[in-house]
């Protein structure tokens, strides 16, 4: 009795296992979505949402997980350096996968070296915000103050070479003027002393100071972009305002490991793609003020990564962007 | 011979001295900027700068004034405590958890009173057994448990 | 009144059965996640996520807030027991708070960090329900100017903190300050004191810091002793208060519960701040100031009353104003965002249940923590007469899994290790470890605030007498450096005299 019991269990173990070997098929482990950001971002919140998605249609574990730390860095080399299997992916976008080359010569990694890009997830236009008592109600009274007062008008941005930081300094590029950078350690801390007074302007996403500018503790001047923000209906774009040669945008997508199986790429970025068709999905994100912007294959991805790249190193060479006073 | 009159004070001062001079010598590589306009040098060697002064300060002050002597060092206890902890994390992503727990605890009851072999391999079995189970699977934290291989 | 009905709409959500039980679930998890030193409410909250993406949305944040306040009651648990910051605003619960274990008052220690606490829960809650909107305005009055001179007012009490040499005291707020510069500069993007290490690139984790100088070196200290079993005394005096350590404590509650309330208003670091600015300031108006440092109850009253007062008020910039004050906020916003909620100054408007929902349930969750914890106080108590052969080695343990835990870095743990290396020079060399902490957190607000004040004023120096907060502030850290130094001259001359 007992041994023919024992023999059944080698059995169906034996044929697990042959059928394992025979369905090595991906995916069999957990993916890993790496977000080398603190949990609560904008991007954090990309990877969880897609990721849910993703976990329900493959009907397999996708976690995601933080790994912030050294401007990105950190999180990124992680994913850089991992087994290209297909189970650990990067969640980056503009600051990791244009910004970071520009900015650091002596970088650790290279985006298209040490990548392959999937998709584009979202994009996300900049908004002006200014302070209430700035006496300018237009794009174009901004740039006058600016030229009126050159260096007076002092904008926070996240950081030295953050994206809030190349969004001003762009502006100041493309219209001429000089504005002081005051850099913070963090979005949210610019926003407050940008609601205190202490500085008067920020190039910032929509979504930080959203509640504020609905509430009319900020004023709204204009957003980049081709069309207007639900949310804003009021703010013009850059087109509108009279600006249209200002053109700045964030992006947030996603990659995996160089050498990563081309079908496992595939099959990852087709996921993706369907995960961000997904109504839901695109309405959640356009509450926060992201755009679902699905790149149509992984090498268009690649050569849109390549164009804003290039971009970005033209900028911080122009404006003499270097970590530095 | 000048006579260490307090071995505290004295050792401490050094200790601020050398601390503060580190601080200085390693801003050396970044602009100063002025008072008006701070490089990422300035508040640094400042700190450093008053730092090594009360080191000196408190240095003289060793000399002159009596007071106690340095605490004895125990050094084969900081050692193995110290190693025990280095060494759990060097072994902690190569052979996972488990066989951490043993090294970390193994080594460290080495730097106790009494080393009882036998309740030492005990204890390090319950403490694999209870971290894992409440870090890894009850908390659910990405520690790897065993080898990786 | 209004206020009333904001208060009953409140608590009619927050008791709802599901959303209690989901407040009691967090504190509990909370809790467990503040005794284990190293692992934060952040990474649980975190971990947490994912399984509130079907709740509704005050549950979800319900649930957070809960493990967010439940850490802080549990972060002086093991402070008290072994001298181990479960939290980083459990560091100066370390300093009498274990000096009363091991003087048999562990379960008084307990006892008034849980009621402390509450009490301070409580007040915080009540302030946030009637003020939150005009405390987040005085929030925004604190400019660049003014945050650096409260910077400054504060090193200045890390020097009442002291209890032995000032001379010592500065140089290890000093020496503080420099390990707290490592890291990327923020006014020039530069990393400074980093060694090409990318791990060091954001600085030296404070959690890293504390476990190293305070848990380990202790450890190691212990250990020398001849006798490791009287390590504790035996003799565990009764579990709860005695009727004169109430009355002193009382007071010592009160006072820091207003400092914990006010510091935790300010975005970034005020929190923390506080439970040393309590403790400074009982220090400083002791008749006993020399009880400090050996098991004086009102070094732990303070303290956790000010830290657990600040961890709630520092929900108001989030909720009145939509921007986080720690990273624990920032979490919650992304747990709204989530939930399409924007957080900000409408939420008091638009979604009212919600706002209040949340305000009313922080204080259940304070009622549900204390009733928790005092029961458990017996059995922490009873923990302490573990053998120490056995109970060393798993302080060490937890702490390793616990650091590691905090990025997933095993050089984290080794960094530790370093510091653990330099607390026990620092016990040997009779240098005290409090000040060099303050200095740790202090000193890189203060030349970033010092620098930015600069910076926007192009210059001119003047900005921190004309602003008015900042010539407060300034005005009595002088006074208070007055007052701590005056003493010591006056002595010093009377010794010349006397000879």
């Amino acid at each position: 009795m007992n041994r023919n019991r024992v023999s059944v269990v080698i059995s169906v173990v034996l044929i697990a296992f042959a059928a394992g070997a025979f369905a090595q098929d991906y995916p069999s482990q957990p993916i890993r979505i790496i977000v080398p950001y603190t949990a609560g971002g904008s991007s954090d919140f990309v990877a969880r949402t897609v990721g849910a998605k993703m976990q329900e249609s493959m009907n397999h574990a996708v976690v995601v997980e933080n790994r912030p730390g050294g401007n990105a860095i950190i999180g990124t080399e992680l994913v850089a350096k991992a087994k290209p299997d297909g189970y650990t992916l990067l969640l980056g976008g503009s600051s990791v996968m244009a910004a970071n080359p520009a900015l650091y010569p002596n970088l650790s990694y290279d985006p298209l070296r040490d990548f392959v890009p999937l998709t584009n997830a979202v994009v996300s236009p900049i908004v002006v915000v200014v302070h209430p008592s700035l006496p300018v109600t237009s794009i174009k009274e901004l740039v006058a103050y600016a030229k009126a007062n050159p260096g007076k008008l002092n904008y926070g941005s996240a950081g030295v070479g953050n994206t809030l930081h190349l969004a001003a300094e762009m502006f100041c590029l493309t219209t001429g003027t000089t504005m002081t950078h005051v850099p913070y350690k963090g979005a949210s801390q610019a926003l407050t002393d940008l609601l205190g007074g202490s500085i008067q302007v920020m190039f910032d996403l929509p979504q930080t100071p959203l509640s504020n500018i609905q509430a009319g503790k900020l004023r709204a001047l204009a957003v980049t972009g081709d069309t207007r923000i639900d949310v804003m209906p009021n703010v013009p774009t850059m087109a509108e305002a009279g600006l249209p040669e200002y053109n700045f945008g964030t992006w947030i997508g996603l990659a995996a490991p160089a050498r990563t199986p081309p079908a496992i790429v595939a099959r990852l970025h087709q996921e993706m793609v369907k995960a961000l068709a997904q109504p839901d999905v695109k309405a959640a994100f356009a509450k926060q003020v992201m755009y679902v912007k699905a790149s149509d294959s992984p090498e268009a991805y690649s050569a849109f990564i390549k164009s804003e790249t290039e971009r970005l190193k033209n900028l911080v060479q122009k404006a003499n962007i270097k970590p530095e006073q | 011979m000048i006579k260490i009159r307090n071995p505290r004070d004295f050792w401490s001062g050094v200790m601020f001295v050398a601390f503060g001079g580190a601080g200085m010598w390693l801003a050396r590589a970044f602009p100063y900027g002025t008072a008006a306009r701070m490089g990422p040098a300035y508040f640094p060697t400042l700190v450093g700068g008053l730092l090594a002064a009360f080191g000196l300060f408190i240095g003289l002050r060793g000399l002159a004034v009596d007071g106690e002597g340095v605490g004895r060092f125990h050094f084969k206890t900081l050692l193995l405590i110290l190693a025990s902890i280095t060494l759990f994390g060097l072994a902690l992503e190569p052979i996972g958890l488990f066989g951490a727990v043993f090294i970390l605890v193994v080594l460290a009851s080495l730097g106790g009173h009494e080393f009882r072999l036998r309740e030492t391999v005990l204890v390090s079995a319950g403490l694999a057994i209870g971290t894992v189970l409440l870090f890894v699977y009850g908390l659910k934290l990405q520690i790897p448990v065993w080898p990786s291989f | 009144m209004d206020l009333l009905n904001h208060l009953l709409l409140g608590f009619g959500v927050a008791l709802t059965p599901i959303n209690a039980a989901y407040c009691f679930a967090g504190a509990m998890v909370g809790t467990l996640v503040g005794v284990l030193p190293g692992l934060g409410p952040l990474a649980t909250m975190a971990m947490l996520l994912p399984i509130t993406f079907n709740m509704p949305p005050v549950t979800a944040l319900i649930l957070l807030a809960g493990i967010y306040y439940g850490a802080q009651y549990g972060g002086s648990t093991t402070a008290i027991l072994v001298n181990l910051p479960g939290e980083s605003s459990s560091v100066v619960t370390c300093i009498d708070g274990y000096q009363m274990a091991r003087q048999g008052r562990a379960g008084a220690a307990l006892a008034i960090a849980a009621l402390g606490s509450f009490f301070a829960g409580t007040v915080a809650t009540m302030l946030i329900a009637g003020f939150a909107p005009p405390l987040a305005d005085l929030a925004l009055q604190f400019g660049p100017s003014a945050y650096f001179s409260l910077m400054v007012l504060g090193l200045v009490s890390a020097i009442v903190l002291a209890s032995g040499s000032l001379a010592k005291a500065i140089a290890m707020v000093l020496l503080g300050i420099l390990l707290g510069l490592v890291g990327t500069d923020v006014n020039s993007g530069l990393p400074r004191f980093t060694f090409g290490i990318p791990e060091l690139a954001d600085g030296i984790g404070f959690v890293i810091v504390a476990m190293g100088v305070f848990g380990f070196t202790e450890v190691i200290v212990n250990l020398e002793l001849k006798g490791t079993r009287e390590l504790f005394t035996k003799k565990v005096t009764g579990l709860w208060l005695t009727r004169d350590e109430f009355k002193a404590a009382a007071p010592a509650v009160l006072r820091g519960t207003v400092l914990g309330s006010l510091l935790g208003i300010l975005p970034g670091g005020g929190a923390l701040l506080s439970s040393f600015a309590a403790y400074s300031l009982e220090k400083k108006i002791s008749r006993h100031p020399s009880k400090f440092g050996k098991g004086a109850i009102e070094g732990v009253a303070a303290p956790e009353s000010a830290n657990n007062a600040g961890a709630q008020t520092s929900f108001i910039p989030l909720l009145t104003l939509g921007i986080p004050s720690n990273p624990v906020m920032a979490l919650m916003i992304g747990a709204m965002m989530i939930h399409n909620i924007q957080p900000g100054p409408q939420i008091v408007i638009n979604q009212p249940e919600l706002f209040w929902g949340m305000i009313a349930s922080m204080w259940v969750g304070n009622l549900m923590l204390v009733v928790l914890n005092l029961p458990l106080i017996g059995m922490w108590v009873r923990l302490l007469s573990v053998p120490y052969r056995v109970l060393f080695p798993s302080i060490l343990l937890f702490c390793g899994i616990g650091i590691y835990t905090l990025s997933y870095s095993t050089f984290d743990i080794r960094l530790a290790v370093l510091f653990g290396l330099l607390g026990y020079v620092f016990v040997k060399l009779g240098c005290e470890a409090a000040p060099l902490m303050l200095g740790f957190i202090l000193g890189p607000m203060m030349e970033e605030t010092l620098r930015r004040a600069l910076l926007l004023s192009r210059g001119d120096p003047s900005v921190f007498v004309t602003n008015p907060i900042s010539l407060c502030m300034l005005t009595t850290a002088a006074i208070l450096l007055g007052v701590v130094i005056l003493p010591t001259v006056r002595k010093k001359r009377e010794d010349v005299f006397v000879e």
